[in-house]
């Protein structure tokens, strides 16, 4: 498997999981899955700090949690993005897209 | 929002830690359980799937931790942890607590108290609406005699030529009898222009205040009432409003009734010595035989919107220049001065007040030399407790976090024990507190001073606790954690350093409290030795107005006939007075005998001069 850990920036990390979320309810599990398949598999986060980030998004407002049973009749603990996760997750796309885009600029730079 | 979410977690993972970290643990291994599923979908053995389940997800204790710093108490929890650690200590070493507490109450109680005057007197608004646009007026005499009283001439010249004041008042204060209305009482009375409490801003809770119609001759003269006279004499009816009452034989209509509290007392300006209880209009005659030139007034006034105190003062100072000019026979060389209201009321107290917040200052730092002394000598017995803790891998930062907590809570306790001194304090400096600080009857435990207290024992715990804990934490792990805790020559040598400089420290400031101390001793002493030039012992002094009935001097004497052996009466008594009061040159110096041997020898200085009460 293909692991890029990239160095991902602190709030890198916090985009990534909130683009996840905003494609649907989750649990920790499947969001380290979704941001694996969209990535194509170029992208694991590891367990140790998804948790860590995921709690500090949802101190900050930006997902809701609750307990609920799994299809396959597990318990597990679902992640929302709240409405103000979603504004957020448009911040930090618009401002990466940005970043990104003054990168690119300096690259193509002869 | 943020925060207040962090804080929810915090308080609860402070209050049910336990089920904070069961709520992460289950997450955790509910997320492992998912992985050993996909795998076995894979197609791996149940066996292998769990081990590369595991494998995958690292060490499950540590992610565990990193969660809980996120969602546990964080900072509150280990403020939790060494508060709780600290009273242990504290409780196990009741000796050295209980007199640290003590020391520590007796610093913080005595800056609470004169911290508590302090802000009342000079930090907190006086009681009247935009007090710092308020300012006095006086003259200075050549003499060079400053807060002069004015004349009328001088005041309405003063009022009606300036255009930096809104307003300007003049008062004085005088002494009427009260009569008709049960036991004949002498009131201090404080005769001003309408304009007075207009200037002050504060207005009645009964009735009104004066117009400037009350000012017109051909009615009855108007007054307004203290509460607390209202409350007094008059039982507090609302009916008395309109009523009339008798002061020096005459009828004054009362008006309204003054808020609780309320005055305008300058004792060193003031003719009765004592706040006025009741106010009437000063009338302001012009003309031949109206008393002009005499100068008795005092003047308040009020800034306008944009004008400096300075620009006021510099107008002020022209306009009386001219006043030089046009009348030398009674204005040569005298000027006048601005004061703002704070100055003319605390003026004369501001410097000693600040001088006992800072010789408290110097005895609260005598206090925390002398804990963080005692916090050395119990830290030697602690040595091997501190090197475990940093063995267990606890950091320099945490160790000295902790002291310092234990420093605190050690300081929070002596704050509390001393908020019961500051308490006792302030009720013995209200009690010898003299008349002129009246607003000294005010003075409590609110909130600013709970502020100040809170903020005190803080800065204590940490100045006192600071140095022990840096020392402290700088074990040498070795040495301490040999047997019995014994610490080697150069560990105590250092401690003995530092502890002998507390020592030098505290004695130093010490001698600095006790020679400032001496010194106003000695002033005092030598002020209470001065010679005045007659014998004063069994001598005493005081004041009666009399009414009109009392014309002639064999009158005067036999309502004065008192169990005295021998009585004097002045028109003033020695060592004050007006000079330059008329009614008082026409009375002085006549003189008396009364013999009666039981009496106590006394001298009575009456005012039996000026006997209209309205001059």
């Amino acid at each position: 498997m293909p692991k890029n850990k990239a160095d991902l920036l602190q709030g890198t990390l916090d985009m990534l999981i909130l683009k996840s979320l905003s494609l649907g309810e989750l649990h920790g599990y499947g969001v380290i899955q979704r941001i694996r398949q969209l990535s194509d598999e170029m992208l694991h986060v590891e367990q140790g700090s998804l948790y860590p980030a995921l709690y500090r998004i949802e101190q900050k407002g930006w997902v809701s949690s609750r307990w609920d049973v799994h299809e396959t009749g597990r318990e597990a603990k679902f992640y929302k993005l709240t409405r103000a996760g979603r504004k957020q997750l448009e911040t930090e796309e618009a401002s990466w897209d940005r970043l990104c885009l003054a990168i690119a600029k300096i690259r193509q730079a002869t | 929002m943020k925060w207040l979410n962090i804080l929810r977690d915090r308080i609860r993972a402070l209050r049910q830690r336990e089920t904070v970290i069961t709520d992460i643990d289950r997450e955790m291994r509910l997320h492992i359980e998912m992985q050993v599923d996909a795998n076995i979908r894979a197609g791996m053995s149940p066996i292998e799937a769990r081990e590369k389940a595991m494998r995958s997800f690292g060490n499950l204790n540590r992610a565990v931790d990193a969660a809980y710093d996120v969602k546990g108490g964080g900072i509150f929890e280990t403020l939790a942890q060494d508060i709780r650690y600290g009273v242990r200590m504290l409780a196990k070493h009741k000796a050295f607590t209980s007199i640290a507490i003590i020391t520590l109450a007796l610093g913080i109680g005595a800056n609470t108290a004169i911290f508590s005057v302090v802000n009342d007197l000079l930090l907190r608004p006086l009681p009247y609406r935009d007090a710092d646009r308020i300012t006095t007026v006086w003259e200075v005499s050549p003499q060079g005699r400053h807060q002069n009283s004015t004349s009328r001439a001088n005041f309405r010249a003063w009022h009606d030529q300036n255009s930096s004041f809104q307003n300007m008042a003049a008062f004085s204060d005088q002494r009427l009898n009260l009569t008709g209305t049960g036991e004949p009482e002498e009131l201090s009375v404080q005769f001003t222009t309408p304009e007075f409490f207009k200037i002050l801003g504060v207005d009645a809770i009964l009735g009104r205040t004066f117009l400037p119609e009350d000012d017109k001759g051909g009615q009855s003269p108007v007054a307004v009432l203290s509460y607390g006279l209202w409350q007094r004499r008059f039982g507090g009816q609302a009916s008395l409003v309109g009523d009339t009452i008798t002061l020096n034989d005459e009828k004054f209509t009362v008006i309204g009734v003054m808020p609780p509290n309320f005055q305008f007392h300058i004792k060193q300006r003031s003719g009765t010595g004592r706040p006025a209880e009741l106010w009437t209009i000063l009338p302001m005659p012009v003309g031949p035989g109206a008393n002009e030139r005499g100068r008795f007034l005092g003047t308040v006034a009020r800034l306008k919107d944009g004008v400096s105190m300075d620009q006021a003062a510099a107008e002020l100072r022209t306009i009386h220049a001219r006043l030089s000019d046009q009348e030398p026979q009674f204005n040569k060389n005298y000027t006048n001065e601005v004061l703002p209201l704070r100055e003319q009321f605390f003026g004369n107290v501001r410097r000693p007040l600040w001088l006992m917040l800072g010789a408290v200052g110097f005895v609260l730092l005598i206090a925390c030399a002398n804990v963080a002394n005692l916090l050395l000598s119990l830290a030697t017995s602690r040595e091997k407790e501190i090197a475990v803790r940093a063995v267990l891998g606890a950091r320099r930062l945490r160790i000295v976090r902790q002291l310092l907590t234990e420093s605190l809570v050690l300081a929070l306790l002596g704050s509390l024990l001393g908020l019961g001194f500051a308490w006792l304090g302030i009720k013995a400096l209200v009690a010898i507190s003299p008349r002129d600080l009246v607003s000294l009857q005010s003075v409590g435990l609110n909130l600013t001073v709970l502020g100040w207290t809170l903020g005190v024992s803080m800065l204590t715990g940490i100045i006192f606790g600071l140095a022990p804990a840096l020392h402290i934490s700088r074990l040498n792990l070795n040495d301490s954690l040999k047997d019995g805790g014994k610490s080697e020559a150069s560990q105590a040598s250092g401690s003995r350093r530092l502890r002998n400089a507390l020592v030098v420290f505290e004695i130093a400031l010490a001698v600095v409290l006790l020679a400032s101390a001496g010194l106003l001793i000695r002033s005092f002493l030598r002020l209470q030795q001065v010679d005045r030039g007659f014998n004063t012992d069994n001598v005493l002094t005081m004041v009666v107005r009399l009414p009109d009935r009392y014309r002639e001097d064999p009158q005067v004497i036999k309502f004065l006939q008192p169990g005295a052996r021998t009585s004097t009466a002045l028109a003033d008594s020695p060592l004050r007075g007006h000079g330059q009061f008329p009614a008082a040159v026409r009375r002085s110096g006549f003189e008396y005998r009364l013999q009666d041997p039981r009496a106590a020898r006394a001298a009575a200085g009456t005012r039996a001069g000026n006997r209209r009460a309205r001059c």
